[in-house]
């Protein structure tokens, strides 16, 4: 008798509705329902407000910018913007290696970081030091911006070359075979 | 062809361009108004990302290869000209964003474009407290009442991850409320 309705049991989950549920739905369906609940209680409206003209010409508004825009066009590649930190990193590396060889080199004896007295050390780093707000004084007008990853459009085959052009990428597959 | 095909044509389409490009303006200023809002909060930010927003897109609409919907690829494009703004706001403050966005919000009373009431105000310092993929996940869930595979496609995130930061930013919303209130 139980052997039978065991049997039926599993002759009835075996039956398939034909119908399906997205991947992962009943993963999160807890935290789901958990959130419609909490948000009951939460204001349905912002608060902010607008003029009640502000919509009535922006169309204008963004045309006449965009046909001034048109006369002058300013392009800045993602790639250009890369490239226009080279001199400003080579400048800063001239400038160290002129004030290593002015301030540490000089001296015809083999120098070590021990022999300089602490005063030279201080002295040296006093002039020499970058602060954060130097380099983003520096970076100001080239700063990335999150569109300029959106919009650029790296081939393929770019990311091939770089990928194996890479020693630490090429370790990574060799690990993987 | 659908709608957004043939709008997608004409913006493409450099005789048709400028009339189809005032069309979109009609169409998505709105909405893509008070998306940027609830992100950079005062309105003459909001003018100025939103009028850049625009002009990004019609600079770049030939690169919109349409594997999403034209509407998801212009609040990403969005998204990402409010958080590039303030970014830049932050760092001219000398403060990290988190810090200049609670900042932002905490002046908000005295906007004469906000008109809202305490519990709307608490909310919105709450929500000044999330991380920024939480906050953008819950403007986009709560208030714009955008679908999670909507969410998905602007945000490039599984549905999975986004269910997960909307609990957690509810979470922490309703826990902050609570703190404020009682």
């Amino acid at each position: 008798m139980g052997k039978e309705i065991k049997n039926s049991i599993e002759d009835i989950s075996k039956k398939k509705t034909g119908f399906s549920i997205p991947p992962n739905y009943l993963h999160n369906l807890e935290d789901t329902i958990a959130a419609k609940l909490l948000e009951e209680n939460f204001p349905t409206e912002t608060g902010f407000e607008v003029s009640d003209t502000y919509f009535n010409n922006l169309e204008e508004i963004i045309l006449a910018k965009v046909s001034s825009d048109k006369n002058e066009i300013k392009v800045i590649s993602f790639k250009v913007k890369v490239l226009k930190m080279i001199p400003i990193i080579a400048a800063a590396s001239i400038i160290l290696f002129i004030g290593l060889n002015s301030f540490v080199f000089k001296t015809t004896e083999a120098i070590t970081i021990d022999s300089l007295s602490d005063d030279d050390l201080a002295i040296w780093l006093d002039y020499n030091t970058f602060t954060t707000n130097d380099i983003a004084l520096v970076l100001e007008d080239d700063i990335l911006e999150e569109n300029d990853f959106y919009f650029s459009t790296i081939k393929d085959i770019t990311i091939e070359d770089y990928i194996n052009n890479s020693s630490y990428y090429i370790d990574l597959l060799n690990e993987i075979d | 062809m659908t709608d957004e095909t043939i709008l997608i044509e004409q913006l493409k389409n450099v005789q048709t361009k400028e009339k189809a490009f005032r069309d979109l303006i009609s169409l998505y200023k709105e909405r893509l108004y008070w998306h940027i809002r609830k992100i950079v909060i005062s309105h003459d930010d909001t003018d100025d990302v939103l009028q850049n927003t625009f002009i990004k897109v019609f600079k770049n609409i030939n690169q919109f290869n349409q594997k999403s919907k034209l509407f998801s690829w212009m609040y990403r494009i969005a998204t990402n000209e409010s958080i590039t703004f303030i970014n830049k706001k932050a760092k001219l403050s000398n403060v990290d964003i988190s810090n200049y966005q609670q900042k932002l919000t905490s002046t908000i009373a005295n906007d004469d474009f906000f008109t809202g009431d305490e519990i709307q105000l608490i909310l919105q310092k709450a929500i000044a407290t999330l991380p920024k993929r939480q906050k953008l996940v819950f403007n986009m869930k709560y208030f714009d009442e955008l679908k999670y595979n909507e969410i998905s496609e602007i945000l490039e995130t599984s549905v999975g991850a986004l269910k997960a930061s909307y609990f957690h930013a509810v979470k922490k919303i309703e826990k902050y409320i609570k703190t404020k209130t009682n």
